[in-house]
């Protein structure tokens, strides 16, 4: 196991901790098994199993955060989770290639967009959303969200090709 | 294009802002906010133009099978540094032993990548082409290019050397070889005695002869010279028997035809082949390495399957690859009744050697079963029948084949 496996999983199992510890409910334990295939995951190179672990973690991270005062832990934990399994699924594919060079390119490249998403995440919750609150309702602010969403997966289904 | 990560990450933003509508709570919109700015910035960073070359060198283009050949790479960037993953299409069933033919690059000027395969069996392998993917640093898409065609690598069957095959033929070639002719001239076998003419070597003179004729004789030999060999090779009688043991024979059979052309090529006779099952095909005589070279081609080819039966393609194709009475050397189990009448046609005009492999030799266990039992004994009396036409070699599979073809006679020309 190499070093960056280590550091991977130890900040897996913290984050779960983590998770259990703000919130003790039956949840918490699903979240703790998500380090069973992300562990896995990572140790026989299937990509697949991280996918699995981030669905375990996803119920108690929602549950989290419609409980939680401040938005900015939750997302911070969010996108911390998504960072250690794009990590993870780096590593897990550089199992069955060699690597020359491009995990530590990538795991660079990832760390500044997961820190740069962090931060304009906090800049529009201090700045942008409670403004919003102002005007725009929230049924339409979802549903202006889901039309967007809409359109994008039109986008996606229509060009199969870049 | 997109892929399966991508669909998964929609699905997720999807499903908060589903839920959020269902319990009224604007925090789980919220949550969709990181997600969509890490794929947006994500997407933003990623380079999709490379301008890369790709050069590929084979150790070596023809192996016998087991093994290795290195491959290597030449990767040169000519536009800015990239990360991209380059992959060497393998087929599957070909194991890499050192390296790996996918490899994860950031690429600045060039690098090198090798790695070494070792086709398990005899056949043609195709290496290539060579795929680089350009990705988004979450592998939300990604494009992929082909930088590189495709190499070819012929995986001959391995054998070992086999020397003494009969060969019999009345036809013979202007080059002196090792297939007694019906002249005299230079050989080994006697042929005759006759008055000496000035000019013979003294070591052919007969002196006993001499003294009793009281002039000098000289002894004279068969001429030993070359001939035409066409090797026809049976895998068209799958089917019959369990499919690995069939395959165990047919490798005994194409390691055979190989030997025997190597052997054949060089005592200098033209050689031609002829096979028969899927992608049977056929190699009109000739002499050199380069006829070895495409003898060995074919047999790499060479899979079971039934496809004409062998009367139908001797009488049609031995006509014309082979000059009459030249040499027929026919590898085959014999477990076709179809066999017998085929020889028999041809063994007016060719003279015809039958090496026969016996599938069933070794039998697993130590019994064979009773369908194996009829089926050897019917072989028997093919075997037999054929005997009274042609030369046969019964081939136990656990022995070498040299010592029995010596054993088999090569007919003497009468003076």
């Amino acid at each position: 196991m190499s070093v960056l496996e280590a550091l991977l999983l130890a900040a897996w199992i913290t984050t779960v901790l983590v998770m259990g510890y703000f919130q003790p409910t039956p949840l918490a334990l699903v979240c703790a098994l998500s380090a069973v295939p992300y562990t896995l995951g990572i140790l026989t190179g299937r990509r697949f199993l991280l996918a699995v672990a981030v669905a375990l973690q996803l119920p108690g991270l929602i549950q989290y955060s419609i409980n939680a005062e401040n938005m900015v832990w939750s997302c911070a934990i969010l996108l911390f989770t998504i960072y250690l399994a794009e990590v993870g699924d780096l590593v897990a594919r550089s199992r069955r290639c060699i690597d020359r060079g491009y995990v530590k390119r990538r795991v660079l490249e990832l760390s500044t967009i997961a820190g740069s998403s962090f931060t304009f995440t906090v800049l529009l919750f201090y700045a942008v959303l409670p403004a919003a609150g102002f005007g725009i309702d929230f049924g339409e602010l979802v549903a202006i969200l889901l039309l967007l969403l809409l359109l994008a997966s039109l986008l996606f289904s229509s060009s199969e090709e870049v | 294009m997109y892929t399966i990560k991508a669909c998964l990450y929609l699905t997720l933003i999807a499903s908060l802002l589903v839920l959020s509508v269902l319990y009224r709570c604007g925090k789980l919109t919220a949550l969709t906010i990181p997600l969509v700015l890490m794929a947006g910035l994500s997407s933003l960073v990623a380079r999709t133009q490379a301008k890369v070359r790709v050069e590929r060198a084979v150790e070596s283009n023809e192996i016998f099978a087991g093994e290795e050949v290195a491959v290597k790479l030449k990767v040169v960037n000519k536009g800015r540094p990239l990360l991209m993953e380059l992959k060497d299409c393998v087929n599957e069933e070909v194991p890499v032993v050192h390296g790996s033919n996918r490899v994860l690059l950031y690429l600045i000027n060039a690098e090198d990548v090798e790695y070494v395969i070792r086709p398990p069996s005899r056949g043609l392998y195709v290496i290539g082409p060579v795929i680089i993917e350009l990705s988004d640093p979450m592998g939300l898409w990604k494009r992929e290019y082909v930088v590189c065609g495709e190499a070819r690598v012929a995986a001959f069957p391995r054998f070992s050397s086999v020397s003494g095959a009969p060969l019999g033929a009345k036809y013979t070639g202007v080059w002196p070889g090792e297939v007694l002719s019906r002249r005299s001239g230079r050989g080994t076998e006697f042929y005759g005695v006759r008055e000496y003419v000035p000019g013979d070597e003294l070591r052919r003179v007969n002196w006993k002869a001499s003294a009793r004729l009281r002039r000098l004789m000289s002894n004279e030999f068969v001429e030993e010279r070359v001939t035409d060999v066409l090797i026809v090779v049976d895998a068209g009688w799958s089917g019959v028997i369990e499919d690995e043991l069939a395959e165990e024979v047919l490798e005994h059979e194409v390691s055979a035809a190989a030997a025997l052309a190597l052997a054949l090529l060089r005592a200098g006779n033209r050689v031609g082949l002829l096979t028969r099952g899927e992608g049977g095909t056929w190699v009109k005589p000739g002499f050199g390495r380069r006829q070895l070279l495409r003898v060995l081609y074919h047999l790499a080819e060479l899979r079971m399957g039934e496809q004409l039966p062998l009367s139908y393609v001797l009488r049609t194709l031995a006509h014309y690859l082979l000059k009459p009475h030249a040499q027929v050397v026919l590898i085959s189990p014999v477990l076709d009744r179809d066999i017998v009448s085929a020889i028999r046609e041809i063994s007016t005009e060719y003279e015809v050697l039958v090496i026969s492999p016996n599938p069933f030799s070794n039998p697993k266990g130590g019994q064979l079963l009773t369908a194996y039992r009829l089926l050897e004994l019917e072989r028997e009396m093919l075997l037999t029948a054929l005997s009274r036409t042609c030369k046969v070699v019964d081939w136990d599979l656990r022995a070498p084949l040299t010592p029995l073809l010596k054993r088999v006679r090569v007919r003497r020309w009468a003076k």
